[in-house]
């Protein structure tokens, strides 16, 4: 198997039929690993590098009905500036918003760093017809978003026709074309780990930069164990094809013990190599607060509440 | 980006104090051994040279078996309570340096700081308050009545477990009266 120029980051159909045909995942043992992940020492300066890493990789994200202009505003000028009685601290990698938002977003973070990432394809649902999906993907690029997240079909993919959810996944990477795109699986909502990891090779070889775990909008959004199985997709995907992709976890990460512990996994089954905002990121709205918390106690040996820092 | 490094973790090998030589351990004390010979033990994941620890020969030996009948004399007419005490003791004393413990055996062995830390020191602990619990009720169980003393036990230690089946081994004898032991590896 392998992947060709004009195809991107495309496996075709039949080798991705191969990739996940037989999957099989050990549950009692992903847990155990998971779990003894979970306690390794991360204190003092390892905590502090972590809880920087965890910041430059955030999607600072809003997605609710009842966003405005006015609270992009503010949630981009913190994004690019977390901590403003902290020269130290990172800009977060992205700001994540509705396509209709994605403009003013763009305007704000014009002078930095900070991308732009939108949701498309009738998200959270996805329960659109393609062309919809399309249109949608297409006008947030136009406004000028830098990243793209998608969700998957998971309507075709619990009908067992995983080509449909494939062939919608390439036609939104066409459209994407060097936009970067994350797929979201809702792992929430696959119900078995076999599932997951069958929707994360799916998702790799239909073309996705990122696969991620959770559009935020179920209550069981993200899971460790989830993340540890996409870590294995994306290793298994980089074997079979060369490509690197990244993960982004979403979903109910709200403190830096947490996020820490994402952070372990990632360094663990995939190398230090993904520990950076290209192959790595936090999708997150009270993360960041957190995480500006406990570096000031690192700093200070105090907690400081939260109207010290900048809402968004 | 730089690689991540974590925090030493409270299992780090800083923890414990290992010298540079061993003697023999014979009559409650470290001695020199006869033979004069030495063998390295070293590290299997770095292949550091942790210490040399005696060789014994058959001279050692001897007065290893001595000492341990010297040894016997005191130690059989103790009475069961009496021997559960220690026994108890001992117990409660590997348990409070577990960590230690566990940290040696996965230096000298190799084995995952997991295993040894969560399985062997435990299990070693749980062997000596098992048998502590059997000293006193040997005269009361499957018609044991009159039990004597055995007498002196050599062991030999497989490789695998090395702490969990010395120690099994040692505290089942002591409990039952066979006493004083001495093992070789």
């Amino acid at each position: 198997m392998s992947l060709t120029k004009e195809a991107q980051n495309i496996l075709n159909w039949s080798d991705t039929v191969e990739l996940i045909d037989n999957l099989r995942v050990d549950e009692v043992g992903l847990k155990e690993r998971v779990a003894s992940l979970a306690t390794r020492s991360i204190k003092k300066d390892s905590k502090l590098q972590a809880l920087n890493y965890i910041i430059s990789m955030c999607d600072l994200t809003t997605l609710e009905g009842e966003d405005t202009e006015g609270k992009i505003g503010q949630m981009t000028a913190k994004a690019i500036r977390p901590d403003p009685s902290n020269d130290e601290v990172p800009s977060v990698a992205a700001v994540c918003v509705y396509p209709a938002l994605v403009s003013k977003a763009k305007k704000m973070t014009q002078n930095s760093n900070v991308k732009v990432a939108s949701v498309s394809s009738y998200f959270p649902s996805g329960q659109a017809p393609l062309e919809s999906k399309i249109l949608d993907t297409q006008f947030a690029i136009d406004e000028g978003a830098d990243e793209i997240d998608i969700v998957i079909n998971r309507k075709a993919f619990f009908e067992g026709d995983y080509r449909k959810m494939y062939d919608e996944i390439v036609a939104l990477k066409e459209v994407c074309k060097s936009v970067h795109l994350k797929t979201i699986l809702e792992v929430g909502e696959l119900r078995t780990y076999e599932n997951i990891k069958k929707a994360s090779l799916i998702s790799l070889a239909a073309g996705s930069d990122f696969i991620k775990t959770s559009t935020g909008k179920i209550s069981n959004g993200s899971s460790r164990e989830a993340c540890y199985l996409m870590a294995k997709a994306v290793w298994d995907y980089k074997t079979v094809t060369g490509f690197k992709a990244g993960i982004k976890v979403a979903g109910g990460i709200r403190d830096s013990k947490d996020a820490i512990r994402y952070l372990v996994i990632v360094n663990e089954e995939l190398g230090s190599e993904w520990l950076n905002p290209d192959y790595f990121r936090f999708g997150a709205s009270s993360l960041v607060d957190d995480v500006l918390k406990q570096i000031k106690k690192l700093k200070t040996n105090a907690y400081q509440s939260s109207y010290y820092f900048p809402r968004g | 980006m730089n690689k991540w490094e974590y925090a030493e973790s409270i299992e780090s090998s800083s923890i414990v104090n290992i010298e540079k030589k061993y003697g023999i351990f014979i009559d409650g004390k470290f001695q020199n051994a006869n033979s004069k010979k030495f063998i390295k033990t070293i590290s299997p994941s770095t292949e550091e040279v942790l210490s040399s620890v005696s060789l014994g020969n058959e001279i050692d030996i001897n007065s290893a078996v001595e000492s341990a009948k010297e040894g016997l004399k005191i130690w059989s007419k103790l009475s069961g309570t009496e021997r559960a005490k220690y026994l108890f003791k001992l117990a409660r004393l590997i348990q409070e340096r577990s960590r230690e413990f566990a940290v040696l055996e996965t230096l000298d062995g190799g084995k995952p700081i997991k295993e040894s830390r969560d399985f062997d020191l435990p299990q070693v602990a749980a062997n000596f308050f098992y048998f502590a619990g059997w000293a006193d009720k040997l005269d009361l169980s499957w018609n044991a009545k009159g039990l004597k003393p055995y007498g002196i036990v050599g062991q030999i230690i497989p490789w695998n477990f090395p702490t969990t089946n010395a120690f099994l081994e040692s505290c089942a004898s002591i409990s039952n009266w066979k006493c004083c032991n001495f093992k070789t590896r």
